[in-house]
């Protein structure tokens, strides 16, 4: 094999063990499913082998991969339309970290989270994606802007206006329960 | 708690959620096969190609018939024979005057070789020094003064 093959390889190699994380995290988000997740991440270092060309010109890696995938993860879901997984409460209590909770309480918390998860999804999906986005922890409101190609003050607007939006329809459910 | 602090603790969740273990091995071993499947494709499509190639070759070189299709194509005619009048050369005479043979009826004698007869040159053609009357030549066409009349050959 040449030396610049081997030299690229190497390069995505360390890119799988960079930001593969950040990118299972990015999919999730969206799919809420551990297997899409994973097969978006693999599809997107896919990608990055066919475009291997391009990666000396890449001068965010973490921004262009999760673009790359964020783009996969949305085609992914308008194509397949799944739903996600969210009433699989016991998959969700196993999957989002819940520190030291008794059983019981673990699923409630759980079916609380996906409660929440489900309204997010209610939201325009403008408002959605941000938020979404912002729950990755890795990812500054910047790099979100990058990856949506807006600007920032865009990002914090439509951050603001989803976390609002979302606050009124958990208080809406609460004072109606 | 409040609806903003369990937005914010189901945000924070989903950010951190942990892929299943040895994603970063399965990624790149998937990677792997996919370079191994591309290398082979590409050998498998070179091989392919080179054989088809050398069987054509071969296919042109022994057969006589292809061969000579393949190599003498440029020089056979692209279009389709008409029925074009044969010109046939007629035996004496001929159609007009381009291809009209003139067969001598005697012989005709050899005409001594033409040299330059100018001036300042030999028989030879080479250069030689003016010997004689060196007063220049009168311009315009000059009638020779003294010379018979000969009759034109009647060949030509």
């Amino acid at each position: 094999m040449a030396a610049p093959e081997q030299e690229t390889h190497a390069r995505v190699t360390a890119l799988v063990e960079e930001y593969s994380t950040t990118l299972y995290r990015v999919a999730y988000s969206v799919t809420r499913n551990t297997a899409d997740a994973e097969d978006v991440v693999q599809e997107t270092f896919l990608r990055v082998l066919r475009h291997r060309n391009k990666l000396a010109e890449v001068r965010d890696y973490r921004v262009w991969l999760v673009r790359i995938a964020w783009n996969l993860v949305l085609d992914r879901k308008r194509r397949a339309k799944t739903r996600p997984q969210v009433d699989d409460f016991e998959d969700l209590a196993r999957v989002l970290p819940t520190g030291e909770l008794s059983a019981e309480r673990r699923v409630i918390t759980a079916q609380r989270h996906a409660r929440i998860l489900a309204l997010i999804d209610t939201l325009p999906a403008r408002e959605r994606e941000v938020l979404l986005l912002s729950a990755v922890q890795e990812l500054s409101t910047v790099e979100i802007a990058l990856v949506l190609d807006t600007t920032e003050s865009t990002i914090r607007s439509r951050l603001y206006r989803a976390r609002h939006a979302l606050a009124a329809l958990l208080e809406q459910e609460g004072s109606l329960q | 708690m409040s609806v903003h602090s369990e937005i914010d603790d189901t945000l924070r969740r989903l950010g951190s959620v942990e892929p299943p273990s040895g994603l970063e091995r399965r990624v790149n071993l998937r990677l792997q096969n996919s370079r191994d499947r591309f290398s082979t494709r590409v050998t498998r499509t070179i091989a392919t190609c080179a054989l088809a190639a050398s069987v054509a070759l071969s296919a042109v070189v022994l057969n006589p018939a292809l061969r000579s299709r393949v190599f003498h194509h440029a020089s056979a005619p692209s279009m389709p024979a008409v029925n074009t009048p044969r010109v046939v050369a007629p035996v004496s005479g001929g159609f007009g005057a381009a291809s009209a043979v003139h067969v001598p009826v005697e012989p005709v004698p050899v005409q001594p070789t033409p040299v330059n007869q100018g001036r300042g040159r030999s028989r030879s053609g080479r250069a030689v020094l003016p010997t004689g009357n060196l007063a220049p030549l009168p311009r315009g066409v000059a009638a020779p003064h003294a010379s018979p009349a000969v009759s034109p050959d009647p060949a030509h």
